[in-house]
């Protein structure tokens, strides 16, 4: 089964990061692909908060309110 | 039981700095050793892809719930038993639960008008000259929105969390069929959408 030629293996190969070469009419959803991927990759962790230092063990306890 | 000065190094996964990476699984096993230097570079490495998975499902508070997410990972790393794979699919698993607890506490709450979390950190580096870069990231967020819950849990846990089909059926409960299915269906409506957009 095909959605507008857009193929289960199709769908597969984008997922997985494929390039699908001759395959402009996918151009869309590859760089959506791409895209979302990348954010992923270049977002930095947030910094860690007073809990989770606390419950390394290498900061003082959180403050309560 | 180890002192806190000997538990701040790590016992086989040294960090030489600029140019060497530690394998996850050493820096999972000294972490659970007990070593908070390990699982410090193990947030490091991994605490931005579950950020920007928690915001791609619009999260109110991504940045937090990250670091929930990693208080639960260090409390029950003592019962993880796996490689680097495993454990990237057991990270998303914590949160994707923490996702789900999120939304329903937000369900129970009034909308809050704009409020659709926090866009720091997203759009940096190559993909900026990328069409989609020049979107707002909320048209690209209300794109994926689209998308029915499951088809939108496969998308992001394949592309986001870069988990492969059997480890995305796994954490959801379903056949790899199923989530075959659904992701193709997703990428047909994707594509679809994108067709009539003016951007694309």
């Amino acid at each position: 089964m095909t959605f507008l030629d857009l193929s289960p293996r199709d769908a597969e190969d984008i997922l997985d990061g494929g390039h699908l070469p001759g395959r402009s009419d996918l151009a869309c959803v590859l760089e959506l692909a791409a895209f979302m991927r990348a954010t992923g990759e270049v977002e930095p962790a947030p910094p860690m908060r007073a809990e989770l230092i606390y419950l390394l063990g290498v900061g003082a306890p959180p403050a309560t309110n | 039981m180890q002192s806190t000065d000997e538990r701040t190094q790590p016992t086989s996964a040294p960090d030489t700095g600029v140019g060497h990476v530690a394998p996850l699984a050493l820096l999972v096993d000294d972490a659970r050793a007990g070593c908070p230097r390990a699982f410090e570079q193990i947030y490091r490495r991994l605490a931005g892809h579950v950020s920007s998975y928690l915001r791609w499902h619009r999260a109110s508070d991504p940045d937090g719930l990250t670091n929930d997410v990693f208080a639960q990972v260090h409390r029950k790393l003592p019962e993880f038993e796996g490689d680097d794979q495993r454990f990237r699919s057991w990270l998303f698993t914590i949160a994707h639960h923490r996702m789900i607890d999120d939304r329903r506490r937000a369900s129970r709450q009034p909308p809050v008008q704009g409020d659709v979390g926090n866009d720091e950190g997203i759009g940096c580096g190559d993909v900026e000259e990328d069409a989609f870069a020049v979107m707002a990231h909320d048209q690209v967020r209300d794109l994926v929105a689209v998308l029915s819950p499951d088809q939108r849990d496969v998308v992001l846990l394949r592309i986001v969390a870069d988990l492969s089909v059997d480890e995305v059926a796994r954490m959801l409960g379903k056949r790899e069929g199923a989530v075959k299915a659904l992701q193709h269906r997703a990428l047909a409506t994707l594509r679809r959408h994108l067709e009539g957009h003016a951007l694309v």
